[in-house]
Formats: C-alpha cells, sequence, structure tokens
C-alpha cells in the first residue's frame, strides 16, 4: 500500500485565452523527471465508474517534451524601497514606525531591514521571541552591535517602536512605547548603549519592511502584523523617507512623502485599507478618511505571484472551437492538468455562452479548511477524504490558501491570486465538500454541464468570470442565453452589472447550480487577476475586522450581495437558503409545473418526482440551495416548479437566515431547493435548478432522465429567439 | 437496570450507525457523532484516498499547519462506509464508550 506522490503542479498565466493569444505554462516537476505536455478539451472529468466515464479530447498535433525542472513558491509579503541607502549616507540612521503585531511570539520577525549586498552591512530591526525589540547593526567589517529591549509585546495592540545609531554620540538605541497602557504589563521601554560601529555608504541598499533580504528578490524573516507610517531619518534628523500607506491603497505601490520621492511598492499582496491606530468608528470607509487607513497588514504566507518561469507556450489556432481546456502533463509518476476557458474566435450570435466561474474556482482555491478545522467534517457530516492534491498542498503551505482560511496569524485570507498552482482547480479531483458518490466541487462538477452539452451536440461558448469582469456586458451581448455553471458564487460589480443587463435586453439565464450571485468581489485594477473578498456582517472562515469591510482593490463595500441590496433573487429568482454536503435528495413537483407557462419545461416529463438519482450524493437537490423569497427581490410572477424535500438532518440554513437560534430549528423550519422559471422584460427568461447537486444527476441513464429532460427542454427554448411574453400571470410566487 | 438501558441505547445508535455511516441520522445519534467528531486537529481521524472510487486508507491529521496527514495503518477500505464505520469504531473505543459486538448483527 503506497500513498501516490505528487511530483508535477503548475499553472498558466492567464485564465482564458482567445484564438490567436498565447498562453505560457509554468511547471514544477518536484523530482525533476520530464513530461510529456499535451492541450486537451475538457469533456467530463469525473471518474466516477458509476457516471458515463472521464472524457477529454486531446488537440491533436500539440504536444511537448519538457526537461523537468523543480520550481519553489517563496511566500511573505513585503514593502520595498530602493535607493534608500544612497540617500541615508554614512551619517547614521533613526528609525520610527507604528506596529501591531498578531504573532509577537514567533522570533525573528523583521519590521525593516536596510541591507547592502556589496559591503555586507546594514541594519535590522526585528521583534519576536524573548528578546523583543532588538536592533541589529553590521559594519561589513566583521563588526556588529546587538540592542535587544526584552519588553513584552502583546498581540494585537499598537506600539511605536523606534530605533537608532548615532555614530557622532557612539549609540544605538531602541524604545517601545504601548499606544493604550495596560496596568502591570511591562511592554515599554527603551534601552541605549554605546557603541563604536560606523555603517559604510550603502549606496546599493534598498529599504525593506516586514521583512530583509536574503537574495535579489528573494525575502526571508517575515513580519506578521501591520505596520503604519514608518520613516527614516539620518541621525543629525534631517529626514530620508517617510511613507503613508494611506496613499493609493489599492495598488502595490507606497508613497514617501518627505519630498525625496523614495516611492516603493509592496511584494506577495499584504493587505491594505486596513485601520490604522487612530481609526475611530465614525469613518469605515477608507476613501471617506484615508488617514485612518494607514496600515499595510503583512503576512509571512501571503502569495500572490509564484513568479515561475514559463515552460511551454501554446498560440490557439483562430479555428479552435471554444470551451475549457487543460495542458495535460504526464510523467512517468504522476499526472497533472492546467485548467484554462479558450473562448470563441467569433462569439456564437444569439447561442449559448458558458460563464466559467474562474473567480469561484479563485475563491475556494487550495482550501485547508478540513486540514485546519473541525468544522469540516461536521458540516459534512462524514469523514474528510484526500487526495494526492490534498496531501501536497497540506504539506506546501507556501502556495497558498483559499478565501476560506486563515493565515498563520488566524487573519482571514482577503485575497486569491491565480499565479499559483490551485491543486483542487482540475478535472479527475474530488473534493470533500462534493457530498459522497463523484465528490464534485467547482470546476470538475461544472464539466457534468459540459459532458451534457456534449452528448446533446449543442455547441456553447465558454468566457470566463474575468473576461466578464474587464469586458462587461460586451461579453455577453452576442448570445441568446448565458448558463450559469454549479456554483456561481463570487461576483464582481461589473460582472453582476453585465448579467443584469443582458437579463433586462430579453437575454435568457439558465442557472444551472446554486448559491449563485452571492459574495461581492474585487478585481485588482492591475489585471493580474487578484480577488479580494471582504466577508462582513455574516463570515464564513473568518469575518473582517470593524472598520476593515471595504475592499482595498476598489473601495466597494465587501459581503454578500443580499446586503448591499442586489439579492441573487432579483436576477434569478433564487438565493442561497441552506447546505449539507452529506446526500442530497429529490424535488417534487408543485401546482407551478402545470401553468401553461411552464408546460414546455415539463414535456415528456410525466414524473411527480424529479432527480432521485444522481453522481452527487445521490440525487439532483443536494450540497448548497436555493430558493424564492419575494422580499428579497424574487419576480411575484416567478412559478415555483418544483420543492426538494427530505433531506437528512445535516441541512441547515445559511447564518444569514437567522436572526436567533432555537432548538430543532432545522426540522421546523427545513432548508429546500426550488426550481423556478419568470420572463423577464424584452421577451427574456430565467430558470434555476436552485441546486448544486443537479449537474450530477445529467448523465443518469445515459442522459435520459428527467432532470436532463427539464434541462434539454429549457435550453432548447432559450435557445429559440421567440420572444416570452406573459400576461397577467395566474400563478406565480408573489 | 438504568446503566443497563442506557448502553443499550448506545449500543443501537453504533447499530443505527453501522446500518447507514452517512445520510439520515437520529436526533441522538446526530448528537453523539458530534460529540465524536469534536476536538482538536491533531490526532483526527481522515480518509486519504489511494486508487480514486476504490481504495482508501485511515490517516490522522497533524494539526500543524504544513505537516501532512500520515497514515494510521495499513488496511485498505474497498468501500467509503466500511471506513467509515471503522473509524466511528475508533472514535467509540476511545471516547470509552461501551464495547460494540457485531457478531449478532
Amino acid at each position: 500500500m503506497s500513498v501516490p506522490a505528487k511530483t508535477l503542479l503548475g499553472y498558466a498565466d492567464c485564465m482564458s485565452v482567445a484564438p490567436g493569444q498565447t498562453i505560457g505554462f509554468k511547471v514544477s516537476s518536484e523530482n525533476g523527471a520530464p513530461y510529456r505536455a499535451a492541450i486537451v478539451r475538457l469533456v467530463n472529468g469525473d471518474t466516477n465508474p458509476a457516471g458515463p466515464g472521464y472524457q477529454e479530447v486531446e488537440v491533436p498535433g500539440v504536444s511537448w517534451q519538457v526537461p523537468g525542472r523543480r520550481q519553489i513558491a517563496l511566500a511573505g509579503s513585503c514593502a520595498v524601497i530602493d535607493r534608500v541607502g544612497e540617500m541615508l549616507g554614512k551619517a547614521g540612521f533613526r528609525l520610527k514606525m507604528l506596529i501591531w503585531p498578531t504573532t509577537p511570539e514567533q522570533p525573528q520577525q523583521v519590521l525593516c531591514s536596510l541591507w547592502d549586498e556589496r559591503h555586507g552591512a546594514g541594519f535590522r530591526l526585528t521583534i519576536g521571541g524573548a528578546d523583543g525589540l532588538t536592533l541589529l547593526v553590521v559594519d561589513g567589517n566583521g563588526g556588529e552591535a546587538k540592542l535587544a529591549l526584552g519588553a513584552k509585546v502583546i498581540a494585537r495592540r499598537w506600539y511605536q517602536v523606534s530605533a537608532f545609531l548615532d555614530p557622532l554620540a557612539g549609540e544605538i538605541g531602541c524604545r517601545q512605547d504601548s499606544l493604550a497602557k495596560l496596568p502591570g504589563m511591562a511592554d515599554c521601554g527603551e534601552a541605549v548603549q554605546a557603541t563604536h560601529i560606523r555603517l559604510p555608504h550603502m549606496s546599493d541598499a534598498k529599504l525593506v519592511f516586514a521583512a530583509d533580504r536574503r537574495a535579489g528578490d528573494c525575502f526571508q524573516h517575515f513580519y506578521n502584523g501591520k505596520i503604519e507610517a514608518p520613516s527614516l531619518a539620518r541621525a543629525d534628523g534631517g529626514l530620508v523617507g517617510a511613507w503613508d500607506f494611506c496613499k493609493e491603497i489599492s495598488s502595490d505601490r507606497i508613497h514617501d512623502t518627505s519630498g525625496n520621492a523614495l516611492h516603493g511598492r509592496t511584494l506577495q499582496m499584504p493587505t491594505r485599507g486596513m485601520t490604522g491606530h487612530c481609526w475611530t468608528d465614525e469613518a469605515i470607509n477608507w476613501r471617506h478618511a484615508p488617514e485612518q487607513y494607514g496600515a499595510i497588514h503583512f503576512h509571512d504566507d501571503d502569495i500572490d505571484d509564484a513568479g515561475w518561469e514559463t515552460d511551454f507556450s501554446w498560440t490557439a489556432p483562430d479555428d479552435m472551437r471554444s470551451g475549457l481546456y487543460a495542458a495535460r502533463l504526464n510523467s512517468p509518476d504522476d499526472e497533472e492538468y492546467i485548467p484554462f476557458v479558450l473562448r470563441a474566435s467569433r462569439p456564437m450570435r444569439g447561442g449559448l455562452v458558458l460563464v466559467v466561474p474562474t473567480a469561484s474556482y479563485q475563491a475556494y482555491a487550495n482550501e485547508h479548511l478540513a486540514f485546519d478545522a473541525s468544522l469540516a467534517e461536521l458540516v459534512h457530516d462524514h469523514v474528510p477524504v484526500f487526495g494526492p492534491n490534498d496531501l501536497f498542498s497540506s504539506a506546501h503551505r507556501e502556495l497558498g490558501g483559499s478565501l476560506y482560511d486563515r493565515h498563520c496569524d488566524g487573519s482571514g485570507i482577503f485575497t486569491s491570486s491565480r499565479r499559483r498552482p490551485i491543486l483542487n482547480m482540475r478535472p479527475k479531483y474530488q473534493s470533500w465538500l462534493g457530498g459522497t458518490g463523484s465528490g464534485l466541487w467547482q470546476l470538475n462538477a461544472d464539466t457534468h454541464l459540459l459532458a451534457w452539452l456534449e452528448h446533446e451536440g449543442v455547441p456553447v461558448d465558454c468566457i470566463a468570470d474575468e473576461d466578464l469582469d474587464r469586458e462587461g456586458s460586451a461579453a455577453l451581448a452576442p448570445y441568446g442565453c448565458v448558463m450559469l455553471a454549479t456554483h456561481a458564487e463570487y461576483w464582481s460589480t461589473r460582472m453582476r452589472d453585465a448579467l443584469d443587463g443582458f437579463a433586462a435586453d430579453g437575454g435568457r439565464i439558465m442557472n444551472m447550480g446554486a448559491n449563485g450571485l452571492y459574495w461581492r468581489i474585487a478585481y485588482h485594477p492591475d489585471g493580474t487577476g487578484t480577488i479580494e473578498v471582504r466577508r462582513c456582517e455574516v463570515g464564513n472562515g473568518w469575518i473582517t475586522a470593524p472598520g476593515e469591510s471595504y475592499h482595498a482593490f476598489n473601495g466597494e463595500y465587501g459581503g454578500l450581495w443580499r446586503r448591499i441590496g442586489r439579492p441573487p433573487q432579483e436576477t434569478v429568482g433564487v438565493g442561497f437558503n441552506g447546505q449539507g454536503f452529506d446526500k442530497s435528495s429529490y424535488y417534487r413537483r408543485l401546482p407551478g409545473s402545470q401553468d401553461a407557462r411552464a408546460a414546455f419545461i415539463f414535456d415528456n416529463v410525466p414524473d411527480e418526482i424529479i432527480g432521485n438519482f444522481g453522481l452527487i450524493g445521490g440525487g439532483a437537490a443536494g450540497i448548497e440551495l436555493d430558493r424564492t423569497d419575494t422580499l428579497l427581490g424574487t419576480p411575484p410572477h416567478t412559478l415555483v416548479l418544483a420543492r426538494s424535500e427530505n433531506h437528512t438532518g445535516n441541512y441547515l440554513p445559511t447564518v444569514e437566515e437567522l436572526l436567533i437560534n432555537y432548538v430543532n430549528q432545522a426540522e421546523i423550519s427545513p432548508v429546500s431547493a426550488e426550481m423556478v422559471f419568470f420572463e423577464t422584460q424584452s421577451g427574456g427568461a430565467v430558470f434555476s435548478t436552485g441546486s448544486i447537486a443537479w449537474a450530477g444527476s445529467l448523465s443518469h441513464n445515459g442522459y435520459r432522465n428527467n432532470v436532463a429532460q427539464i434541462s434539454r427542454n429549457v435550453l432548447r427554448r432559450f435557445l429559440d429567439p421567440t420572444p416570452f411574453i406573459v400576461k397577467d400571470p395566474v400563478h406565480g410566487c408573489g | 437496570m438504568e446503566n443497563n438501558a442506557a448502553t443499550i441505547a448506545l449500543l443501537d445508535l453504533a447499530a443505527e450507525f453501522a446500518a447507514c455511516p452517512i445520510g439520515h441520522h437520529s436526533a441522538a445519534l446526530a448528537r453523539t457523532l458530534s460529540h465524536l467528531r469534536a476536538g482538536q486537529m491533531k490526532g483526527k481521524y481522515c480518509l486519504i484516498c489511494i486508487r480514486p472510487h476504490q481504495e482508501w486508507v485511515i490517516g490522522r491529521l497533524s494539526g500543524i499547519r504544513g505537516m501532512p496527514p500520515v497514515v494510521q495503518d495499513n488496511r485498505v477500505f474497498t468501500s467509503l462506509e466500511e471506513a467509515e464505520w471503522e473509524i466511528f469504531k475508533l472514535r467509540w473505543n476511545e471516547a470509552g464508550f461501551p464495547p460494540i459486538d457485531e457478531s449478532g448483527w
């Protein structure tokens, strides 16, 4: 018995590519073994022998033999400013900053360092361990001076710290003051020590906050916590730099206000737009009182760009059909897929487009909940199952976590990048979140939609969330019908605007999953595809601290779309109401299904019970469930066609539905999935399944079943441009 | 008498779980499962898939970031329900609950 080892992993330099464009693939062969790479179109990623079987189509004539090499990711964020050594000269220094440390017990965390590789000289100010605040100065000639204050540092409290080297006085010193004194707490202090040490003129030295430089652009000894308003002066008081982190919060730039133009940049995306030492509840939006948001929160496990070299590239030919593709890598020891969306060279006018929910894939990227939190087993009511990719990511936390995980210091992970291997965004991947059976979640569950369309012979164009965010309504305008995937959960404002605009213009929406349009995100303005979420008011995995609920990337308020005033019910008729992750169940038809307006949906569907079969938990209604709510915007003429029932006790209401707890709450108000249909303005219409598990039932009995038939009926009518017209509807939920 | 009744009730819950490790559970079994599954991450049981949809082994979490789970022993399970039942029994015994005698089932 042996557990398969993971030896191949990688990522692409973009999430989607159009014909004529080039996509680069960055790979680590952990054991250095060579591998063969090919491009494949993904049809069905589910390897469950109870299903139709895994299916991919290799693009002929496109393959590479690649000599393997190991590439590593280095996590940890910091801020770097060039030319500081040159400006500082030989006159000693005075350094000052505000800090809010989160792991003060962890040794050797660098608050600030200045190091000149050529001379082997510099200084660094650290906290951590028993030494506490410590200044180290190294002169490059074998001399060094070290001064450790030894005062306590309490986590999550503001301190002003300072350090100096005064060569004329022959002294080094450091000082720590708590901004909020605690009785009897020895967390302040000052120390001065005589020294003969001198620093050379360090013309090559860069100033680094929250780390020190190991070599080149590699850094080490990262600090966990906030830094605010750092400044550096010569020992005689002449100001060298004063950095105001409340400027250009949405960028990776940091601004020097000294007049010396020593502007810098952050690396690996530390968190900005964070409350500073003077924050009050009078401002909760950093745009309204930027001076109260002068802190950057650094983490030793931040990662935004693994920075790997490209191993091979592919230019998609003009005639290649749109779809979900991947670079498939095969070595003697392992197989790996790096998925991407191939867009259409010419969008199919009036046709079907699948919005591949890449933002949601990123949100769950390398999720570690089942390793870190006991809730994982409790929420899905069975023991988590891990595969080789899970084991690898659990051992390689430098690849970063998901938007559900926490940093080492316990703070929530606010951003997720695609410029790193995402080991759970893969065909053949089984997720502990995917219920019993196939264990499908996100990308691999979505391949069941593609497999069904393939079986039906319905052509589909694919676009990525990132395309939708970048291009807005223009990305959807050519199409007649938008298909939403199994769990299109994370939406930026531009994405929401595009979808709502599409519906208002008469477009049709087939919402094939559940818990969509749920969290608001922001894409980073620099176009690198990194997303940010601020989970406020309602948390999941973590919740924002007071005053930190506005995205740094664009200044928008974060959290649930329903709390922002645009609930998913307004757009797709239903919204998240509960979840479980064990067994799925079935739907029972409701009177709405007999309405003449819904006749086309149930053509050739005589059954009362819908979807009592499937690969995701054994039923079409499961995992996460949506239902109507007229108070949240479900249009009053919405037909509720069917409702799920008989869910296990593990299916519980979502927390935003609860205003108070009581015993046996779930039994008194059981959660369910509602399948709905309604017509929209300008001849459009919306169909929602209300369930993530729906897609796993499509292939049952060779695609001859009531779930597939309903989906087929809806799709056929939704691709027919004949307008939907409704007059004085008799039935509806309102 | 009361002790006997409590023991029988507990063993009934074990039998209920054995009959359906994943799915509908009585409220009493759900409470017992929450108790058995609570606790720290260090040493928590998990399953490691060694052949997709075919073979699993029992593992234990390290509870330490960056340290992956370790395989508990060499027993290979060919059914997830079987593995789930085995972990249930391990936890049951560790909790000091009355011994489960499957011979009469």
